[in-house]
């Protein structure tokens, strides 16, 4: 057992660099390793695998491989199935699929690690690659957008190098069990860093213009891939602990609402799509045991919405109701948002009703409301006019969506329980229908193309300070 | 002993507060490196606080109050990664130098934000 999961762990990282010498495997090989992994990740997530094991000795690598991870793995598999697809006849170099080996590869290990120096290691190197294809198209603006996450990530990781130096002083572990007995002020050092790398709440700001310079493929890398293995470890330690799964669900509730309000008010597609992200990472922490769900549904759906949005000729909302879009990309757009918004038949609706049964009947109501915002962002697709396209659409954007909304449908079976009442159904179609009703009663007049100032470099770094002062007040 | 930490926290926030305040990019650059200096240094103080001695038997028994190894040998892990991260940003900072000349960060975000 032990082997062969280090062997999986080491296939990406030997792939990345083996197509580096062989370019000509460089599809084959990144097609192969997507599929071990959705095997594995299945593996895992439907026979409940639930193992730890140790890597040499007391200060060796920890590794726990339980469901949860087995959800984020199969997320990461998909993602990367559909990237690769979706990348197929566009002729991107073999360094782009090393990338995405990588890519692959690290958030795997970030998905099974146990101790804070592992997770540092592949966090780290996770941020490297992320630059890397981002600035991927070598040109101005995608390197500044690159350095930028990039110094934002660095600075985030040495606070949280920090912490881990002060767990270690106390617990001499690296352990994430050594967490509790740590002085709260390492706990706010890593909970900053990682909510900060996870895109929650106000340290999440870097990511909207991410992902509008980001190539529509890298976007759905980052939505589908990073942002997740930036939050499974708040997971992970939430689910250690319960005061810190207090902390975790008060920035994850702050989120939830802040995310969707600024998404309202967009006017740029792509910074619609993040903001809304930021909210719905809010939802995958705020109930640690159903994350996996939450994550695997809400990866898919991000990134097939980016791609789909990838292929559009005009990013503002206001320029797509003169335009109109092609109705493939329109059908696509609409069931991925319905997918997120919650409507049943599509993952959303199992993966809400999971993480609501973990939550006080407040948090409950609070959420419930949440999702009239959300319905309301997505209800706007349904207002854009569509002509149908003269032109078939390219075969690999198919062929990703496929993947992207099939595995969208298919997760419905991790939880099937949900469609055991009536009521539930019932409620679940309201938001939607309130919200194509605020669509159609003119929310729209709100949107603009306002860009905060917060969304600068300094302000990114300061409002890592502020995180951290909110949270050792918290953990205090 | 107090002091030699106090000093170190020190470095780290001078590290971090300078990166908010200066407005070069290559300036920001090094004041990174400033802070990684620092918590490289934090694991050190650290590893020491169990002894001094290295933790190298010669011969016969071993009684001395030494070092900890483990904080050493993992921030070198560390300190890799810093590396290439620099190394990394001052790549991208030598591209960005060729249209932006003064590379002041607050021009180059209203330029490509």
């Amino acid at each position: 057992m032990t082997e062969l999961a280090i062997a999986w762990i080491l296939l990406p990282f030997v792939a990345g660099l083996t197509l580096y010498l062989l370019p000509s495997l460089a599809r084959g090989l990144t097609l192969a390793i997507a599929l071990v992994s959705l095997c594995v990740g299945l593996g895992i997530a439907i026979n409940q695998v639930n193992t730890a094991f140790v890597l040499l000795d007391s200060f060796g690598v920890s590794l726990s491989i339980d469901p949860l991870s087995g959800y984020f793995i199969v997320t990461n598999a998909l993602v990367i199935l559909a990237a690769l697809l979706h990348t197929w006849q566009e002729g991107y170099k073999a360094f782009f699929y090393v990338l995405l080996c990588l890519l692959h590869g690290c958030a795997n290990t970030v998905f099974i690690s146990a101790d804070f120096l592992s997770l540092y290691v592949n966090v780290e190197v996770l941020g490297i690659v992320v630059f890397l294809l981002i600035a991927y198209p070598r040109r101005d603006r995608p390197l500044w957008i690159g350095l930028r996450y990039l110094m934002v990530s660095n600075v985030a990781m040495l606070f949280y190098l920090m912490g881990v130096a002060l767990v270690y002083q106390t617990n001499h572990t690296f352990a994430f069990s050594a967490l509790m007995q740590a002085p709260p002020e390492a706990v706010a050092l890593i909970l900053m860093a990682l909510l900060a790398k996870g895109a929650i709440f106000i340290g999440g700001l870097w990511l909207p213009q991410t992902n509008v310079v980001a190539a529509p493929v890298v976007a759905a890398l980052l939505a589908g891939i990073v942002e997740n293995a930036g939050v499974f470890s708040l997971a992970r330690v939430s689910l250690l602990y319960s005061n810190i799964a207090d902390i975790v669900r008060l920035f994850a509730l702050a989120s939830i609402f802040f995310g969707p309000i600024f998404a309202l008010v967009a006017d740029d597609v792509r910074r619609m799509l993040s903001f809304s992200t930021l909210g719905q990472l809010g939802w995958v922490i705020i109930a640690p045991p159903a994350a996996g769900l939450y994550a695997l549904m809400h990866g898919l759906a991000k990134a097939s919405l980016f791609l789909s949005v990838g292929e559009l000729r005009h990013y503002r909302l206001s320029e797509l109701r003169q335009e109109g879009l092609p109705r493939p990309v329109a059908i696509a757009l609409m069931i991925a948002g319905y997918g997120i918004v919650g409507v049943p038949f599509l993952a959303g609706f199992p993966a809400k009703a999971l993480t609501l049964s973990y939550l006080d009947p407040w948090q409950q109501g609070l959420l419930y409301g949440a999702g009239f915002l959300t319905a309301t962002i997505y209800s706007k697709f349904l207002f854009l006019p569509r002509y149908p396209s003269k032109t078939l659409m390219p075969v690999g954007y198919s062929a990703a969506t496929m993947v992207l909304l099939g595995g969208l449908f298919l997760a419905n079976a991790a939880y099937m329980e949900a469609y055991g009442s009536g009521m539930s159904l019932l409620r679940a179609f309201l938001p939607p229908l309130v919200g194509w009703g605020l669509v159609a009663l003119g929310v729209s007049r709100w949107e603009s193309a306002w860009q905060g100032a917060w969304e600068r470099l300094e302000h990114l770094l300061g409002m890592m300070l502020l995180l951290l002062l909110g949270l050792v007040g918290l953990a205090l | 002993m107090i002091f030699l930490e106090a000093s170190v926290f020190v470095t780290i926030l001078v590290g971090f507060l300078a990166a908010i305040v200066k407005k070069n990019l290559l300036m920001k650059i090094v004041t990174m490196d400033v802070m990684s200096t620092g918590v490289v240094a934090l694991f050190v103080v650290i590893a020491t606080h169990s002894g001094l001695v290295t933790p190298i038997a010669r011969g016969g028994a071993f009684d001395a109050a030494y070092a900890d190894p483990v904080p050493q040998a993992v921030i070198l892990t560390a300190i890799v990664i810093g590396l290439s991260i620099q190394t990394l940003m001052l790549v991208a900072a030598m591209k960005l130098a060729r249209d932006n000349p003064t590379l002041e960060t607050p021009e180059i975000d209203q330029k490509y934000l």
